[in-house]
């Protein structure tokens, strides 16, 4: 296994976590030319981008490789399976926040109109599908799904801290740039959320969790899913390669 | 093969396809039986069915009858006042249904339950096992059948007990088919010998 | 044996249990997903790419292995399938949803799940992403009129693989489970090719989901 890539990285800074040069992960081992498993992220913030400094230039504490995809795949199969028995509902993200969307909307407004006694005729409760939220006297965020979501940020600032990879950064492609990205990320984030909605789910909800019990329409949205962004991910190359 | 996944990915592969293969061997064993809900085996007390007959006929009002059979079943023939709820125990969203359409009388009531032949198992939605007082009756609805409103057939008793008693299940089938009890013959009554039937009646007696 | 599980509706827990388990299982979600990289958008762009099948790896072995527990535990006869929650479908607007939601997902980077895990280890591009995620639910809920009836279309209710193709769902879930290992063993293939490709690359590539783990 002649693998001159990590050598220098690691050679550098003395009190840090060097993992092994070339723990070849499960799935491909024997192939000399697909790289390691050895993963992170420097923690001073920066762009990350481009090369990697100089042996010796700086002295960064290693963040740690990622798991192999395989082993946190079923991890997650088995977070999954436990929300089937002990709750009887999956995972999902979304929900909660189109609910906290509809419930800062009703918010907004009703500090707009100036008291509480405004607060029964917002547009936002008008409106037939925020309406469906906020009509009832339940709190809109006392949901199981707000209180994943609570989870599923501290959850992974636990991994991130731990793993050593928080830190703030904006990540994009060798050939672009902070504000490019941060352009398409917004617009992403506008066009998902519409598809998210028709589809009443995104990747978590609909097609994790549909999928593990074999709903039809969960399975058609995945499929869609991976149609649609091959479809546009051939437009957006230059973001990334 | 191992020189592309390697030793764990083999391993991977192998333990999902076997365990992908076992979940369709049991697919084919069908759905899982229901079972009556554990407490309620527990709980449940038996009641046969010339019991529940004589419940019935002396016209108490403590209990109501659910019958957990099929509907095509029960329009076939059904014990007296019972209720049928259908598809109530085939899920619990039926079970669910079948409260909210307030398929179950007054639930504060003794509760007989029966199915079929008394032997099945099934699962009862959440609102019938809260009962305390649940009670199956034994042998199910053929038993009913067999005991209740089968035709009584006399001839061959040896003493006045027997005899009673099927006039007693005479009069029980009766009531239940809505026909009046037939009057069978009843065991032949022996002559009664007089001692001195045939002699003269002075014969013996002096003056 | 009867059902114990879905436990929270056969052990009548209560609201505060549901609470706790929910936030624990999220805890446990937002934790796996950093794990497998899924807070950093160049792991998830390496799936359109080619360079990193993260994505489609971890999902897919999730989705495997969740079902097949599932269904595992029904024909048990632990759980009872009745009661678990599945989604309703509709398949219209899954369908185009599903498209325009991809659309969104290649151009973004990100999806919701994994863009709050993002942000919660700081990236600024997930926060990003949000916010805009944000505008587009406001957007949404201001022209749902006219998009009702579409919504709506479609409803299929309650309806599984297995019952819409007629084939016991133990059967689909074994298919399920080799068009699975199908498709990673696809998706070595194509790392052997792109590994070429990845020579020239910086050695601090893999450090940033540039290429597979």
């Amino acid at each position: 296994m002649a693998e001159p890539i990590p050598a220098p990285v690691e050679a550098a800074p003395p009190v840090e976590i060097a993992p092994e040069p070339v723990p070849i992960p499960s799935g491909v081992e024997g192939t000399p030319l697909v790289p390691s498993e050895v993963e992170g992220t420097p923690l001073v913030p920066s762009e990350v981008e481009g090369p990697a400094p100089s042996p010796g230039a700086e002295v960064r504490p290693e963040a740690q490789p990622y798991w192999n995809s395989y082993k946190a795949g079923i991890a997650l199969g088995l977070v999954l399976l436990a929300a089937f028995v002990f709750t009887g509902r999956g995972l999902g993200a979304s929900g909660a926040v189109t609910r906290m969307a509809a419930y800062s909307i009703q918010k907004v407004e009703a500090s707009l109109h100036g008291g509480t006694a405004a607060e029964g005729d917002t547009i936002a409760k008008k409106n037939t599908y925020t309406g469906q939220y906020l009509k009832g006297p339940a709190d809109p965020l006392d949901d199981f799904l707000v209180y994943m979501f609570v989870g599923v940020v501290v959850g992974g600032f636990i991994s991130g801290v731990l793993a050593r990879r928080a830190s703030f950064e904006v990540s994009h492609g060798p050939h672009s740039n902070v504000s490019r990205r941060l352009m398409f990320a917004a617009l992403g984030g506008v066009v998902s959320a519409y598809g998210a909605r028709l589809a009443r789910g995104c990747t978590s909800g609909q097609a994790l969790t549909g999928g593990a019990t074999l709903a039809l329409g969960s399975w058609v949205f995945m499929l869609a899913v991976f149609a649609g962004g091959y479809a546009i991910a051939y437009f957006v190359r230059k973001e990334w390669i | 093969m191992k020189k592309l996944f390697g030793k764990h990915g083999i391993t991977f592969a192998v333990v999902l396809l076997v365990a992908g293969a076992a979940v369709a061997a049991l697919s084919f064993r069908g759905e899982p039986k229901r079972r009556l809900h554990k407490g309620v085996s527990q709980k449940t007390s038996v009641v046969k069915p010339a019991e529940l007959a004589s419940w019935i006929i002396e016209g108490r009002r403590d209990f109501a009858i659910i019958d957990l059979r099929d509907p095509d079943d029960f329009k076939k023939g059904h014990v007296r006042e019972a209720v049928n709820c259908g598809h109530c125990h085939d899920s619990a969203t039926e079970g669910r249904k079948a409260s909210q359409e307030n398929l179950f009388v007054d639930l504060s009531k003794k509760l007989v339950l029966y199915t079929e032949t008394g032997e099945e198992t099934v699962e009862l939605p959440r609102a019938l096992t809260k009962n305390p007082r649940l009670y199956t009756l034994q042998g199910g609805y053929a038993g009913w059948e067999k005991e209740v409103l089968a035709p009584v057939s006399f001839g061959g008793e040896t003493d006045q007990e027997q005899v009673y008693a099927k006039q007693r299940q005479e009069a029980v089938r009766a009531f239940f088919a809505g026909e009046r009890a037939q009057q069978k013959a009843v065991l032949p009554i022996a002559p009664i010998k007089r001692q001195n039937a045939n002699q003269p009646a002075g014969a013996r007696e002096g003056c | 044996m009867e059902p114990l599980a879905p436990i929270s509706k056969i052990a009548e827990w209560g609201p505060n249990g549901l609470i706790v388990a929910a936030g624990l299982l999220g805890v446990g979600f937002g934790f796996v997903l950093e794990r497998a990289g899924f807070g950093n958008a160049k792991t998830l762009a390496g799936q359109w790419y080619g360079y990193n099948f993260a994505v489609l790896r971890v999902m897919f072995t999730a989705i495997v292995v969740a079902m097949v527990g599932l269904f595992g535990l029904h024909y048990l006869g632990v759980v009872d399938l009745s009661l678990v929650y599945v989604n309703e479908t509709f398949i219209w607007p899954q369908l185009v949803g599903g498209l325009i939601f991809g659309m969104g997902f290649a151009i973004g980077q990100y999806c919701p799940g994994t863009a709050v895990v993002a942000c919660a280890t700081g990236k600024i591009d997930a926060m990003v992403f949000m916010g805009g995620f944000f505008l587009g639910l406001i957007l949404f809920f201001f022209s749902y009129d006219g998009l009702e009836k579409f919504y709506l279309s479609g409803d299929m209710g309650r309806v599984l693989v297995p019952d819409w193709l007629g084939i016991p769902a133990g059967v689909v879930v074994f298919l399920v489970v080799a068009i699975a290992l199908g498709a990673f063993a696809l998706t070595h293939v194509l790392d052997r090719r792109f590994a070429a490709k990845q020579l020239h690359r910086s050695p601090r590539a893999e450090s940033r989901g540039e290429v597979a783990s």
